[in-house]
């Protein structure tokens, strides 16, 4: 039996994922103001948006969203649909979303190809591969500053999303700094 | 937006390259192109629409394109207004520019005129020059979209009156009359909304109010269903990468219309700056219901008091937090109602425990 390339089945089902979560949120959004009886309280609304779907998506791709980060601001739609049941808003901050969901885990799923065997790794030169470390360690930082400006935020929805964030930060900077601890040892 | 292809075939006395201007409603486009006796003699400009694929669909001789209008139509540099197929269909006067906050002035004058605002078409390059500041940058329209008025010239057919923006206006403008037209109803406001309901101190002055919703050109109303501006840019608060439509369309659906107004602006010294829900503006009796004057009430005390909803509803003796803030809304209804108050007035308590609908907010219309 062909066994599954990582590579192109974790980006698939992530981004199935985030499709799903990008229609379902604000269709929960809306039955849980309902149940509330939340009308015309911006606070509310401030405090529940994005709903718990769209916060577990935006938390398990929070390196997605770090590379999204300069999309972050550009809200404008470019398609929407806007239903009894739910808003299906896509604007280039969700194709940033999407495009960096694609990204991240196509490298992810290579990686864990070549761990198993499954893919012939690209043999780089020493320099490109501490570039890429650094690279890859300066990611794991920012995507630990990224966290913790959300953490401060007012806003629930923001915090809790920082909080995934968080653990993606340990786990990035703590790889590529065991990767670059031991490149530099293998190269002394 | 995608670059236009321009018009493959000639255009019979074409003197010069035809140049796009504008995109309209429908995602065609609308240029110039110069006409006379040989290439690079030009004697006259027309004005032409045009599809992506560079199909020319009308001409209009001496004109130029200036506005995009939400109807599918343009108005020429002239001041006419044509419809989708380039047909003249009316006269503006002496057109002025449109700033971003939809308030008109004439080029080379410091002073607001009077002027109705026009509908934008929502493309992306809706107005000569790309956006309202002429600097050449593709932004689609409106970041602050105006409420639909049945003065708009650029409806074709012309609405019904009122437009949600006239009823809301009616509202406002009786509002402003209400809050002092017989000293029954001042006595309860000044007693029952403007000091503290619950420590019975803290007081607004009621005529400073009525100064604040006078302020500049009179208060900003836009259609935040179809308002781009993001909520940073508008001054709301809130997660500051959303725009105000993005808001609004999450909340309200086709027929629940759960943010009705948001007042962005808590400023007391600047014009109140709210964005309606178009379809949750009453046009009974021309907007001066008395729903309408309460929910602008409560809007307007957001930006003159500086409160959100929970402070508000602790100033007024409701229940801070309590999620539905129609509360505050039904409260000042029976201060500025039609019929001033008579006796005791209800608690705001009294209100949320016996007085709330029984439903969320349905759309009127």
């Amino acid at each position: 039996m062909k066994r599954v390339s990582w590579k192109w089945f974790l980006p698939l089902v992530q981004l199935a994922l985030a499709s799903a979560c990008l229609v379902y949120g604000p269709h929960e959004y809306r039955v849980r103001a309902q149940l509330d009886r939340a009308v015309n309280n911006m606070e509310y609304t401030f405090q529940h948006l994005p709903a718990l779907a769209e916060r577990v998506s935006k938390g398990i791709n929070f390196p997605a969203l770090v590379l999204d980060y300069p999309f972050r601001q550009y809200d404008n739609a470019i398609y929407s649909r806007n239903s009894d049941y739910t808003l299906i808003w896509i604007s280039p901050k969700e194709i940033g979303f999407f495009a960096g969901i694609a990204a991240f885990w196509y490298w992810l799923g290579r990686k864990l190809d070549q761990s198993q065997g499954r893919s012939p790794g690209t043999t780089w030169s020493r320099k490109v591969r501490i570039a890429g470390l650094t690279f890859g360690l300066v990611f794991g930082i920012l995507t630990g500053a990224y966290a913790f400006q959300m953490i401060a935020s007012k806003w629930y929805p923001e915090r809790q999303i920082g909080v995934f964030g968080i653990v993606w930060s340990f786990t990035l900077t703590a790889y590529f700094a065991w990767r670059f601890t031991r490149e530099l040892s293998a190269g002394s | 937006m995608s670059a236009p292809v321009p018009p493959s075939r000639n255009i019979p006395g074409q003197a010069s390259p035809i140049k796009p201007v504008l995109q309209a409603q429908d995602g065609t486009f609308i240029g110039t192109v110069g006409i006379g006796p040989s290439p690079g003699t030009v004697t006259q400009t027309n004005m032409i629409g045009f599809g992506g694929s560079g199909n020319v669909k009308w001409s209009v001789p001496n004109d130029y394109p200036q506005i995009a209008t939400a109807d599918g139509g343009v108005i020429g540099g002239s001041g006419i207004t044509y419809d989708a197929n380039g047909n003249a269909n009316g006269q503006l006067g002496n057109m002025p520019a449109q700033s971003w906050i939809g308030k008109g002035y004439q080029v080379g004058s410091v002073e607001s005129v009077a002027f109705v605002p026009i509908n934008l078409a929502t493309s992306f390059w809706a107005i000569y020059g790309g956006n309202r500041s002429s600097n050449n940058t593709a932004v689609q329209q409106d970041p602050f979209a105006q409420l639909d008025t049945c003065s708009d010239p650029t409806f074709h057919p012309p609405l019904i009156c009122p437009g949600p923006k006239d009823a809301i206006f009616h509202a406002w403008w009786n509002l402003k009359s209400r809050l002092s037209d017989s000293a029954t109803r001042k006595h309860y406001l000044d007693n029952y909304v403007f000091v503290n309901q619950a420590n019975g101190h803290t007081a607004y002055d009621r005529n400073a109010f009525v100064g604040y919703l006078g302020l500049g050109a009179g208060p900003e109303f836009y259609d935040g269903e179809r308002s781009t501006v993001k909520l940073s840019d508008a001054e709301c608060g809130g997660n500051p990468g959303w725009t105000v439509q993005h808001l609004f369309q999450t909340s309200n659906n086709q027929t629940v219309c759960d943010v009705a107004a948001a007042t962005c602006r808590l400023d007391p010294k600047q014009p109140q700056r709210t964005f309606f829900e178009p379809r949750a503006i009453s046009f009974d009796s021309q907007g001066v219901t008395d729903a309408n004057i309460a929910l602008e009430f409560h809007e307007a005390l957001h930006g003159f008091t500086q409160m959100d909803d929970p402070n508000l509803q602790s100033f007024l003796g409701c229940t801070s937090g309590f999620s539905d803030t129609r509360d505050i809304t039904i409260y000042l209804q029976q201060f500025v109602g039609q019929q001033p108050p008579n006796g005791t007035p209800m608690t705001c308590k009294y209100v949320e425990q016996h007085k709330m609908p029984g439903n969320n907010n349905q759309c009127v219309r």
